[in-house]
């Protein structure tokens, strides 16, 4: 990662990283503050799914705890897709992608800043549907187990997803290309989520699930270094 | 501090979209000091060869320098030496204008200083009083207002504008002019591409006129408007 960049006499002569990130996660926080363009639509699409789910399940308790980690990151991971897909395309649709890339800072950083803000939309988003489901399904799903299954998977699917979703902004067919790439690649951490969240509803110990936190942690870091490594190749034209 | 060597050097610039070649070989020597109009008619590549030298796309073959640095090589200080208006604003309608200024001084590493900054900057071009308002309340000359403002921000040395003058009425073009004025004064340097020869004129000290691709005249101001038209038509086969 880049460090304060310095010129011949040793003087600061460009923002620390740190600068940058959170410059870039405070314009897409203030913005999105602003038009709620990304959290609204993908919290009703997350409603939407829950409300089908639990007309078409049926409501027998032993099949709702068996079912419900399915149903609930189907709607995490097509809803988060809406978000990756959003928050581009406004980058786009306002030139804004360009300008940052005229900009003198590393790619990396512009990619963690994108990065962290969509992680934390997402955060947002399953902050809110988690107790939704939790009543919807009638299962305990607001549980300490759980928060950290859903912190881990998330950042997992924000550090790759962020990474397509620059790869494919430019595309025209870009509500599509998006999930057929990524969803190939996000695919462990999504069967590990579910898989861990199903031990939790299960009452199973951390020690029992704690494979799949591993695994999903394992991915976080492999996909946040390669997708920072590779953002410049993804953005430069 | 005024960078060394030339401003600008570009040697057989080349530049294709798969096989269709947008820029042939352009070579463009600018030293500080001196502003630049790029002529030509939609499509002749003033838009490419402007947002290739901003590094927002790479060249295909050829050498390109600004301020003496390898622009493939030292991309990151390449974009720090240099101020661009495109056709879009490059702004967030959403945010406040100062809100815009203060985010790109940050990332140009201004720091502490990006707020001074950016009002100093913002009433220099007449927009000084309205940093509090959303940028998608302004019109559109004053959005170009501080898109102008957002470029010269850091203080580059080399300005590339393209077509600058579009939906800038009077008073906007005064500021525009004297702010090119200022930044030739201060030994900075400009490309400005346009299709107004009265603009050219009064802001530059050169004109190039690029057609399909080639730079196919260079040299300084020497002739008025009427002269120039005539010379430009001639050149690109344009109707007068």
């Amino acid at each position: 990662m880049n460090e304060r960049r310095t010129d011949a006499s040793g003087q600061p002569t460009g923002p620390s990283w740190w600068t940058v990130i959170l410059a870039v996660l405070w314009k897409d926080l203030l913005l999105e503050s602003r038009t709620r363009e990304i959290v609204t639509p993908i919290v009703v699409f997350s409603l939407l799914v829950i409300v089908v789910f639990s007309f078409v399940l049926d409501p027998n308790p032993r099949l709702a705890a068996s079912v419900a980690p399915g149903a609930l990151w189907v709607a995490f991971t097509f809803a988060g897709v809406l978000g990756l897909n959003r928050s581009f395309a406004l980058e786009k649709e306002r030139g804004g992608m360009e300008a940052l890339l005229l900009t003198p800072v590393g790619r990396d950083l512009l990619y963690f800043g994108k990065m962290l803000a969509a992680f934390l939309f997402m955060l947002l988003v399953e902050i809110i549907m988690l107790p939704a489901f939790s009543v919807a399904f009638n299962l305990p799903l607001v549980q300490p187990g759980l928060w950290l299954i859903v912190a881990l998977a998330t950042l997992g699917f924000a550090t790759v997803g962020t990474a397509f979703a620059a790869m494919t902004v430019n595309t025209r067919a870009r509500e599509i290309l998006l999930p057929v790439l990524f969803f190939p690649v996000v695919a462990p951490v999504i069967i590990a989520a579910a898989e861990a969240t199903r031990a939790v509803l299960a009452g199973d110990a951390l020690v029992d699930y704690s494979r799949w936190v591993q695994l999903i942690a394992a991915f976080d870091v492999i996909f946040a270094v390669v997708a920072a490594a590779t953002f410049e190749f993804i953005v430069t034209e | 501090m005024t960078p060394p060597h030339l401003a600008l050097s570009a040697g057989g610039l080349t530049k294709r979209f798969g096989n269709r070649p947008v820029l042939q070989g352009i070579d463009l020597e600018m030293g500080w000091g001196s502003v630049l109009t790029l002529y030509g008619a939609n499509g002749a590549g003033k838009t490419t060869l402007l947002r290739t030298i901003a590094g927002l796309t790479q060249q295909s073959a050829g050498s390109l320098s600004v301020a003496g640095l390898d622009a493939g090589q030292r991309r990151a200080d390449v974009r720090r030496l240099v101020g661009v208006v495109m056709h879009e604003t490059f702004l967030y309608h959403d945010l406040t204008v100062a809100e815009n200024l203060r985010f790109y001084g940050r990332l140009y590493g201004l720091g502490a200083a990006s707020r001074e900054r950016a009002m100093e900057t913002a009433q220099g071009l007449g927009v000084g009083a309205a940093m509090d308002a959303r940028v998608r309340t302004l019109s559109n000359g004053m959005q170009k207002r501080v898109a102008l403002a957002r470029a010269v921000l850091h203080r580059p040395p080399l300005l590339l504008l393209d077509e600058p003058e579009t939906g800038l009425d009077q008073s906007a073009m005064a500021a525009l002019e004297a702010l090119l004025a200022r930044h030739r004064h201060a030994g900075g340097s400009a490309v400005v591409t346009t299709h107004s020869v009265e603009l050219g004129l009064r802001v530059a000290d050169r004109a190039a006129i690029l057609h399909n691709g080639r730079i196919v005249y260079d040299a300084p101001n020497a002739m008025d408007a009427a002269g120039f038209r005539r010379l430009y038509a001639e050149l690109t086969g344009a109707e007068r």
